[in-house]
């Protein structure tokens, strides 16, 4: 009974978060430690060694929370696609039974129904997860318009029942891609690393003890110091040479 | 602190980073031992602002972190590059060279 309350509750997104928190508590923690028992080999005290690892770290639970969101976030969305999956297994399922078992022409059109509407949510989480993000959003727009296009056409001309049918679908299709552009739009960018830009450099004569001046406020072309092939540090890093 | 970062920085933290990774799987102290060393301790990274860098870089299927023992034997945090990553790697390293050239050319003839 225990096994079978600890599975389900390692089931459970809260728990799973919850672990994910301990996890991102666990790996800040070994960071700070190690820095710590870096400065302390370097000669530091233990007090020292300890303030100087905090202060470099920066605000340690700003950093946990951020990390936390970013991990729930994560989360959040795997179990989402999981969870819709789920119930795309479950509608084909009914679908197909109801197509095979009935004898009914209504249920056995219901059926089909339910099979349209997993392939269609099927085809929906396709397009998030292999086309939206790689097509830009002129090009998203354009296939919206083209796929709606046909879709109407077709309802509208076409006098066979299947390909009117073939139209309507065309046309959900449409306002799903679009929905996804939309909601794409509505999300924060994910792309851009806010909390990672502070790269600070290290300029001779300045007081590095001044957080405001690690910062850089020039362009970097203009921070010294320059190597002898003129490399900022930025392209002497990403630079091949080892 | 500075409010105002200047654009020329955006995405810079995440080329480094991935540029680190490409010898080898590492924990988030190595990384910044690394880009410190690498610059000749000229480059610093502000420590607690690697980890939701590389937080985010996961979740865009860059890199991947898994758990294992590091040196000292304690449970540490080790990510590695992902194809998807050498590929942004490449994408953010020629983005950089651009810009950076541009720079230089005005620097040189404004």
């Amino acid at each position: 009974m225990k096994e079978i309350k600890t599975i389900l509750r390692n089931l459970s997104l809260f728990d799973r978060s919850r672990a994910h928190e301990h996890e991102i508590e666990e790996e800040l923690r070994f960071h700070l430690d190690m820095r710590a028992h870096d400065n302390l080999a370097s000669g530091m005290t233990s007090e020292e060694a300890h303030a100087d690892a905090m202060r470099r770290f920066g605000n340690y639970e700003d950093v946990k929370a951020e990390c936390h969101k970013i991990s729930k976030e994560r989360l959040e969305g795997v179990m989402n696609i999981k969870a819709i999956k789920g119930f795309i297994w479950l509608l084909l399922g009914g679908g197909l039974a109801m197509q095979l078992a009935s004898g009914s022409e209504d249920t056995s059109r219901a059926g089909l129904g339910f099979i349209l509407i997993a392939v269609v949510i099927r085809l929906f989480i396709f397009l998030k997860e292999q086309m939206m993000d790689s097509i830009d959003s002129r090009t998203n727009k354009a296939i919206v318009w083209f796929i709606l296009g046909c879709g109407v056409m077709l309802r509208l001309f076409s006098g066979h029942h299947a390909v009117m049918n073939v139209g309507i679908f065309l046309i959900i299709i449409g306002i799903l891609w679009r929905a996804l552009i939309f909601l794409r739009k509505m999300q924060p960018d994910q792309q851009r690393i806010k909390t990672a830009e502070q790269i600070m450099v290290c300029i001779p004569g300045v007081d590095t003890t001044a957080p405001d001046h690690y910062f850089i406020e020039e362009p970097l072309s203009q921070v010294p110091p320059h190597d002898q092939k003129g490399r900022t540090p930025v392209e002497r890093l990403i630079s091949d040479e080892e | 602190m500075s409010q105002s970062k200047p654009n020329l920085l955006q995405g810079t933290l995440s080329m480094l980073i991935l540029r680190t990774l490409t010898r080898g799987p590492l924990h988030g102290y190595e990384i910044v031992q690394r880009i410190q060393q690498s610059s000749d301790d000229i480059l610093k990274v502000e420590e607690g602002s690697l980890y939701p860098a590389l937080y985010r870089m996961e979740e865009q299927g860059w890199i991947e972190a898994e758990w294992g023992a590091s040196q000292n034997n304690r449970r540490a945090k080790y990510y590695k590059l992902t194809q998807a990553g050498r590929q942004q790697l490449a994408s953010e390293r020629s983005n950089w060279e651009r810009l950076s050239e541009a720079v230089r050319r005005v620097l040189r003839t404004a």
